[in-house]
């Protein structure tokens, strides 16, 4: 009974502002576009699943999601491959050093988005200080702005914090006298990484793929700012129906289609454990 | 034989120097005990020879060859941790079989030996389970065996029984016992308990202040301590200051003359009496080698007593009596008048 108090409020938030708007978005999804105000016809009286027919027909959506999941796929390899060193770094730290790393961790957090990924407009241009570091070395220029590379770098960038912390939330609570076993049974110090470090961390690695993988497919603003126009994702392509094409019900049917490619694994993997 | 052979070791943290110039050999097969108060060294001894700890000067050799330079997994020690560090993420079988396989051993040679060993700490049938499943006792055997599955020349047990209930430490006590003959191998082992190391060691070394203030046999040490200290330690908490008189006889401190079967030297020096070889008696005192005494108090342990006994002349001596036969077949009330005998031969004169 108690428990039912305390978890109401909870309850009431997710329902208003998380399945609600979900399912508003859903039934939009089967309305058609219409010029009008509103652009679209009245929610739930003509279901038509034409929406989802376009999107699984025409290559163009279905480009975008392929294109957009491995977008997301190699900036979560980034994010892990640069964020586990730093993460197990912190966290074999001296205890007095610790929260002064992990703030530095977050102080990006304490400028603007925009402001941080407009300011790698700036170093990766042309001109910019990083073509100008190649060429003192006799290197360059080379094209990086608006290229696949230079999304990935801001996707990378935007979302380490969010593989470090909880990486180092895990790697923090591991116990040394684990790692001291494992060489003193005679393991080098890389197989005790692989067989007793890793394998205990891997849940805070879990958690680490699923918070930069789950906002970077639906990333919008880092591939429309640094990205080349090759990098058509879902979330370009959302903005475009939305915005350009005024067909609310089409970008409905997008970003429902979307909920269901990242919700879908998430669950069975869930109900596997 | 010398299988271990500390020379000269020293170790510090920082300005702290934590073992000084530590000199010791240990015998091949035996069940060493290196015991100590906290912050004595034993530890700190127990990790520089699993590696994990770099001396600032000093040797260690096994076997004759020097391992001093080597890293943990080099080296063929093996250690059981005090918390047991089993590895949660594997089963019992894999753990034992952990130390085996980084030796590149053949799949049927691990299956063959992890059986043997889990026979030999009798968890056959626990092969398969996490060491979450396990009991304290279990974990326990696990280490154990996890560590002596690579056939280390060396085994190094840090405070294997402190965390079991007491039943269970007494059984685990002989199963180690009877684990280190039957498998040969050496151990080297870290307490704070002095009972437990007079129980388990072949020999002991009593460390304090990262210094060895005695090494020997269980009985030597509690016999015929070295210093004070060592008496202390052993719980022996009769420790008077004497000085000769005659040949054969001392003066001690709040006692009066004594006879003692000992070489009496002429220096004032330090006498040591271990509480159960004081006897109480009826007999008036003037008898030789008697003291008269009050009982101060008095502590009921079923088959024995424990008495601290004010004398009349002034020490205070602490006794342990049987209960079960001869004089004080009843407890003795706190305020008893008391005689308390010294035989010749209780008595451990002390080098310092």
């Amino acid at each position: 009974m108690n428990r039912t108090k305390v978890l109401a409020p909870l309850w009431v938030w997710l329902g208003l502002f998380v399945l609600l708007p979900v399912l508003i978005v859903a039934a939009l999804s089967f309305s058609t576009a219409v010029e009008a105000v509103p652009p679209f016809t009245p929610l739930l009286q003509q279901p038509d699943p034409a929406n989802y027919a376009l999107l699984t027909s025409d290559t163009y959506y279905l480009d975008a999601f392929l294109k957009s999941l491995l977008i997301a796929s190699v900036s979560s390899a980034c994010c892990l491959a640069i964020g586990y060193p730093m993460a197990l770094a912190i966290a074999r730290a001296p205890e007095r050093w610790r929260s002064l790393l992990l703030l530095l961790v977050m102080l990006p957090f304490w400028t603007g988005f925009l402001l941080r990924i407009t300011a790698w407009i700036g170093l990766l241009r042309d001109d910019g200080w990083i073509n100008l570091a190649f060429g003192w070395v006799g290197l360059g220029p080379f094209k990086l702005l608006y290229t696949d590379l230079a999304m990935y770098i801001g996707i990378t960038y935007a979302y380490l914090p969010f593989m470090i912390l909880p990486l180092y939330a895990r790697l923090s609570r591991r116990d040394p006298a684990l790692e001291e076993a494992a060489a003193d049974l005679g393991a080098t110090p890389w197989t005790v990484f692989r067989t007793v470090t890793w394998p205990l961390s891997v849940p805070g690695v879990a958690a680490g793929l699923a918070l930069v993988f789950i906002p970077a497919v639906g990333e919008y603003v880092i591939p429309e700012l640094l990205g080349g126009p090759s990098a058509q994702t879902v979330g370009r392509a959302l903005w475009n129906e939305f915005f350009s094409n005024r067909d609310w019900p089409m970008a409905s049917a997008l970003a429902t289609a979307l909920l269901i490619v990242l919700l879908v694994p998430m669950v069975l993997l869930r109900t596997r454990e | 034989m010398a299988d271990v052979s500390i020379e000269d070791l020293t170790v510090r943290y920082g300005p702290v120097t934590a073992l000084d110039g530590l000199h010791l050999t240990i015998g091949s097969g035996e069940l060493f005990v290196l015991l100590g108060g906290s912050g004595s060294g034993k530890t700190t001894l127990l990790r520089t020879l699993g590696g994990f700890i770099e001396p600032a000067s000093g040797r260690i050799l096994l076997g004759g060859r020097d391992i001093t330079g080597l890293p943990p997994h080099r080296r063929p020690v093996n250690t059981t941790f005090q918390s047991y560090a089993l590895f949660p993420h594997m089963t019992v079988a894999d753990n034992v079989a952990f130390g085996l396989r980084r030796q590149g051993a053949s799949r049927a040679e691990i299956t063959e030996r992890v059986a043997e060993l889990l026979e030999l700490v009798r968890l056959g049938d626990f092969a398969r389970r996490k060491p979450d499943a396990l009991s304290g006792g279990q974990r326990q055997r696990v280490a154990l065996a996890r560590a002596l599955a690579p056939r280390p020349r060396l085994l190094l047990l840090d405070e294997p029984l402190s965390a079991l209930d007491r039943g269970l430490r007494e059984q685990t006590r002989q199963e180690l016992i009877r684990i280190q003959q039957q498998t040969g191998t050496t151990f080297v082992m870290v307490t704070h308990d002095q009972d437990e190391a007079l129980a388990m060691a072949t020999r002991i070394g009593l460390l304090h202040n990262g210094r060895l203030a005695q090494v020997g046999t269980p009985s030597e040490l509690y016999e015929r301590p070295a210093s004070r200290y060592v008496a202390g330690f052993m719980g022996n908490d009769n420790v008077l200051p004497a000085r000769a008189l005659a040949p054969g006889q001392l003066e001690l401190e709040g006692v009066g003359p004594i006879q003692a079967d000992v070489d009496v030297p002429a220096t004032p020096f330090w006498v040591a009496i271990r509480p159960e070889r004081l006897r109480l008696v009826r007999e008036a005192a003037r008898a030789p080698n008697t003291a008269a005494g009050t009982v101060l108090t008095a502590a009921y342990f079923g088959d024995s007593a424990d008495y601290a006994i004010r004398l009349d002349i002034g020490a205070t001596l602490q006794l342990v009596q049987p209960l079960s036969a001869g004089f004080g077949s009843g407890l003795l009330a706190p305020g008893s008048a008391i005689t308390v005998a010294f035989p010749p031969d209780a008595l451990t004169i002390l080098a310092e």
